[in-house]
């Protein structure tokens, strides 16, 4: 299996031992640009939770097409050809009861500061005001079977203790554990990041707030 | 009788060798046979002799344990369990403050003040006043300095970190530092320990006036239990390609390894770990291995990858 798809699947398994539901999963060429696309209705829409995992790069030039922000792309591959995803298409959030709250992009600078800010200041943003929380990442990754896993685990039920946690603490705290979990040296620091809205800060899968219309980043070192 | 007896027997026999058997929770398994392995080490790190240690529960202080519950604004009402072994604090915001003699673990993450562009954190510790801080925690729960993983001068490898928060704030930006963070490692006979909540590792954030804020903390009592000749290069190399190494990770932007395709792999260093378990499923043992930093020619190009293996060559006990 590859490894993205084991990842994939270890975060399915535990979210279903969470009690959980799997609306969907698709791998490789089975998710297409257009499904990630907002004017393709973009289709982690139809989920209260989303995970993307895939490879992400930082623009160091103005994007005409937005603004003439500095964002985030992510090619998406569709047998031999890829295309870009610009960050700024995806249009992330749904207000139904069911809709998209908290959407995690791992993929390296899928929050990269600096861009999110140019972002912002631009007012481009890749989600809507329905979006509670953006989980990313702001530094190079490492891919790993069990980090997806460890934070559908501990939001669902806490790390050891059954004490579930807030989805944004979860999501720290299992790459701090995961990157922990070896002696390995990944060289430079691995930096996490959440963006979204200020209210929602504290959301756990059980208990959220909903947007009072503020953005904030929060970014955390995970690794050393 | 007899038949009976050797029922009973063969049981016992397994549990006690698979008890102290290294199995890696981590890295990728891999297998070849034939594989090309080469060695270039610039330097020798690793002993003669390694020892196994025996693992056994931490019982923290009261009195520390009481003072963080009441830092944490935990109370008896808050207990969700309580044991010989155990007390657990939940409330209902996702605060909890776990205490677990088993796993020597502390889990302290109490209610947190709700800060925004207006209500900044103040009075937040300076990088440079983590490790005193740090130091005088540990002393309370009773964990020695000297346990810590070192740095070449000899002072404690304390890594230390400054998480922000930025709020947008009528098209203006503030930031917030609610607090820094430190994160060390226990070292056993100088080498690391490495397996996040299993007995060897620590990480604490210290907020407005000095307080931890968060506490992660796995530090079980260990005994010396049996010294172990480490495995000859000749050993470790028939031992990756028999299968007992795993892969360690590489880049999400990198090409996985093909391990039937690659041509050969050369290890660059060779650095004595410990290893007991993972949190979740933790061992009752650290035992040693080797953490092998290679580079694996995959005949179009080369990757620089960690590779994990055994060190203990048990047939020369």
């Amino acid at each position: 299996m590859k490894p993205h798809i084991a990842q994939a699947r270890n975060f399915i398994k535990e979210m279903k031992r969470g009690n959980w539901a799997m609306s969907f999963d698709r791998f490789d060429d089975a998710l297409t640009i257009g499904d990630l696309r907002g004017s393709g209705a973009n289709i982690f829409n139809n989920v209260s939770i989303g995970l993307l995992l895939l490879h992400g790069t930082y623009g160091s030039s103005e994007d005409w097409t937005a603004n003439g922000c500095h964002q985030m792309y992510f090619p998406i591959t569709a047998g031999a050809s890829a295309q870009y995803l610009r960050m700024s298409e995806m249009n992330l959030g749904s207000a139904d009861t069911n809709g998209l709250k908290w959407m995690a992009i791992h993929a390296c600078y899928s929050l990269y500061e600096p861009n999110w800010w140019n972002m912002q200041n631009y007012a481009v943003q890749p989600y809507n005001g329905n979006l509670h929380l953006l989980l990313g990442i702001d530094s190079l990754s490492w891919a790993d079977l069990q980090i997806q896993a460890n934070w559908a685990k501990y939001m669902t039920r806490g790390k050891i203790v059954l004490t579930p946690m807030t989805i944004q603490e979860a999501w720290f705290t299992s790459a701090r554990d995961a990157y922990g979990a070896t002696g390995f040296n990944y060289t430079d620091p691995i930096v996490f990041a959440v963006a979204g809205d200020a209210a929602c800060a504290n959301d756990g899968l059980q208990n959220n707030s909903p947007p009072g219309g503020t953005p904030y980043y929060n970014s955390q070192q995970v690794w050393p | 009788m007899r038949k009976r007896i050797s029922l009973l027997l063969v049981p016992l026999v397994c549990l006690t060798g698979r008890s102290q058997h290294l199995t890696f929770q981590f890295g990728t398994p891999f297998q070849r046979t034939d594989l090309d392995v080469r060695w270039s080490l610039t330097s020798n790190e690793l002993p003669r002799i390694a020892w196994v240690y025996r693992l056994s529960p931490q019982y923290f202080s009261p009195v520390a344990v009481s003072k963080l519950a009441g830092l944490g604004g935990f109370t008896d009402k808050d207990i969700l369990r309580s044991n010989a072994s155990e007390i657990t604090f939940k409330k209902p915001d996702y605060a909890h403050f776990t205490v677990l003699a088993s796993l020597g673990l502390i889990e302290f993450s109490p209610s947190q003040p709700i800060y925004s562009a207006t209500n900044l954190a103040t009075n937040v510790p300076s990088l440079s006043h983590l490790a005193g801080l740090t130091t005088n925690l540990l002393g309370e729960l009773g964990i020695n300095v000297t346990d810590i993983e070192k740095q070449p001068d000899g002072s404690p490898n304390f890594h230390l970190s400054q998480p922000f928060t930025v709020y947008g704030n009528h098209g203006k930006f503030v930031t917030n530092i609610a607090f820094r963070a430190v994160s060390f490692r226990r070292a056993v006979d100088g080498a690391s320990v490495v397996g996040n909540g299993a007995g060897g590792d620590c990480y604490i954030q210290f907020g407005e006036n000095n307080k931890p804020v968060k506490i992660s903390l796995s530090w079980r009592n260990l005994e010396r239990y049996k010294a172990y000749e480490t495995a000859s290069q000749e050993t470790i190399t028939k031992w990756i390609r028999h299968g007992k190494a795993v892969q360690g990770r590489i880049r999400m932007d990198a090409e996985p390894i093909d391990w039937k395709e690659v041509k050969s792999i050369t290890i660059t260093s060779a650095k004595l770990c410990y290893y007991g378990g993972s949190g979740d499923n933790p061992s009752e043992w650290f035992i040693p291995f080797v953490a092998l930093w290679a580079t694996v020619d995959r005949g179009h190009a080369t990757i620089d990858v960690e590779i994990d293996c055994p060190i203990i060559d048990e047939a020369r006990k």
